[in-house]
């Protein structure tokens, strides 16, 4: 089976919107998708034949446990990845598609602090019984790539275009000296402000920084 | 020629407002029309946001350049900051391959391009050489004639073709003294503010730039300190309230902008100047000697 059979295979077995692919090497592929996807997605796997599931490794980046489900199937290693937002820390356990994968997944929970809901596995696993609940050994604090100082300016950006803030107070200021309350910038028009928006996640940037669209701010202080 | 834009920043507008009216009638006084910048974006700040992320920035950046290149016009630049910004990213553009590929590419992604056809030159630089400062001194009709020890601002030394980086600087002190000025040496001119550093250690900010600079006016005779960067002049006004705080006894100056000086030079009140929103002795120094 090539790379190739293997990802119109998962194409085929997998409705979910979104899902993009990308090869890497002779015998690895590598998928990304939404962590809402990753279940169905290790059913089209598993329903493919002589597949079995490997592994799952996690890492933090930050500002997300980035999830990588490994699976072989006839010599072709087939990675899932997803990203589980720190805020949420939740993903759903693929145990029932692939009892292996119990151990893995309260590792990674009891390292990463990430639940892996429907996981019956209760017990502690690598830390001891009595190590307190709250505390991850390999978890870092939920964080982006802007420095602390920055963050204010950051969201200003993001928000209004300006580094610093278009408050009342500078339109009250504006008027006194005789000026339009708002000067010529992009936040005055709504077309040219989502230009900048549209840099900002163009560039990337606003998936390193970790903005929330839902609040207009960082996710982190 | 291309006709003439404000690039105005952000500083200025929302925080100096009065800075902006002045420039607006020096401009108009000395028959140079500029027009607006509509839709434009912080440049994005070089210290903070600049060095946070490069690709953001540069692709900001030139989302500016070419809002100013579409409507024929090239920029006269009000900040430093925003100067240098602006200027590096048309640099980069124009001679960084890599880069201006990348650029060309998010650009179009919001359906704009930028070929690089922008002159961006500070404002001291376009009075200087655009202007004049003969035709400068002929439409001047109230000299400034006062001590005054100038701050030129760590990115006015900042150029992206030419090697003489005190160029900028000696147009700023010419244009103050074309006003009138006199222009009193203090020795740390070209030290640094304070402001980069105050986004890390305020008390250092203070301790190891404002105060050396606040120790060396005081041996001189001058009235205020000009500043031709907002952020200079900000950092100034707001940190010398920060030294009374740390207990240091040291005099303290009117910070004015060269905008500002050169409006009254060509016939603007006080009044229309917008001080009331500034802080220390900045509206006292002006109604003291132009009221």
């Amino acid at each position: 089976m090539t790379p190739e059979a293997v990802r119109k295979l998962l194409e085929q077995g997998l409705t979910s919107a979104g899902l993009a692919s990308s090869g890497k090497g002779k015998r690895r592929i590598s998928i990304e998708l939404a962590a809402a996807d990753v279940k169905e997605a290790v059913l089209a796997v598993l329903q493919g034949g002589r597949s079995r599931f490997v592994t799952i490794v996690a890492v933090d980046t930050g500002l997300d446990i980035e999830l990588l489900y490994n699976f072989s199937v006839e010599g072709v290693l087939i990675t899932l990845r997803t990203n589980v937002a720190k805020e949420a820390s939740a993903i759903d356990t693929i145990t029932p598609m692939a009892p292996g994968a119990e151990f893995i997944e309260k590792e990674i929970s009891e390292l990463f602090g990430i639940e892996f809901v429907g996981n019956a596995r209760r017990t502690n696993l690598v830390l001891p019984d009595d190590w307190p609940t709250g505390k991850r050994p390999l978890r870092k604090p939920l964080v982006g790539d802007v420095f602390p100082q920055a963050r204010a300016s950051v969201e200003n950006l993001w928000s209004g275009g300006t580094s610093i803030r278009v408050g009342p107070s500078s339109a009250v200021k504006r008027e006194k000296a005789g000026l339009p309350r708002v000067p010529p910038l992009a936040s005055a028009k709504g077309l040219q402000m989502q230009e900048v928006k549209d840099l900002l996640a163009r560039t990337g940037f606003e998936k390193r920084a970790g903005f929330d669209r839902r609040t207009g701010k960082l996710r982190y202080k | 020629m291309n006709k003439q834009a404000f690039f105005l920043g952000c500083v200025i507008p929302l925080r100096f407002p009065g800075i902006e009216v002045a420039a607006r009638r020096v401009f108009r006084q000395l028959g140079v029309e500029c027009v607006d910048l509509d839709g434009y974006s912080c440049c994005p700040e070089p210290v903070v946001l600049g060095l946070t992320d490069r690709d953001m920035a540069l692709a900001v950046s030139a989302r500016n350049l070419a809002l100013a290149e579409k409507a024929g016009a090239d920029l006269i630049v009000l900040c430093n900051g925003c100067y240098e910004t602006l200027a590096e990213a048309d640099h980069a553009v124009r001679h960084d391959e890599p880069m201006k590929a990348r650029v060309a590419e998010l650009l179009a992604s919001i359906g704009t391009r930028y070929e690089g056809k922008v002159t961006i030159k500070h404002f001291i630089e376009f009075l200087h050489d655009d202007v004049g400062l003969e035709r400068i001194a002929e439409a001047i009709t109230r000299p400034v004639d006062v001590p005054l020890a100038l701050h030129y601002g760590c990115h006015l030394f900042r150029e992206t073709t030419q090697r003489d980086t005190w160029r900028k600087p000696r147009m700023m002190k010419g244009l103050l003294e074309a006003m009138g000025a006199r222009c009193v040496d203090y020795g740390l001119e070209q030290l640094c503010c304070g402001f980069p550093i105050s986004q890390f250690d305020k008390d250092a900010a203070l301790k190891e730039r404002l105060l050396p600079k606040l120790r060396a006016l005081s041996t001189t005779n001058a009235e205020a300190l000009a500043f031709c960067c907002p952020a200079c002049l900000n950092q100034f006004e707001t940190g010398q309230g920060g030294v009374g705080e740390l207990g240091v006894d040291v005099a303290k100056y009117p910070c004015v902008q060269v905008l500002e000086l050169l409006a009254i030079a060509l016939g603007m009140q006080p009044a229309e100047l917008c001080l009331d929103f500034r802080s220390g002795s900045t509206k006292e120094f002006f109604e003291c000697f132009w009221g």
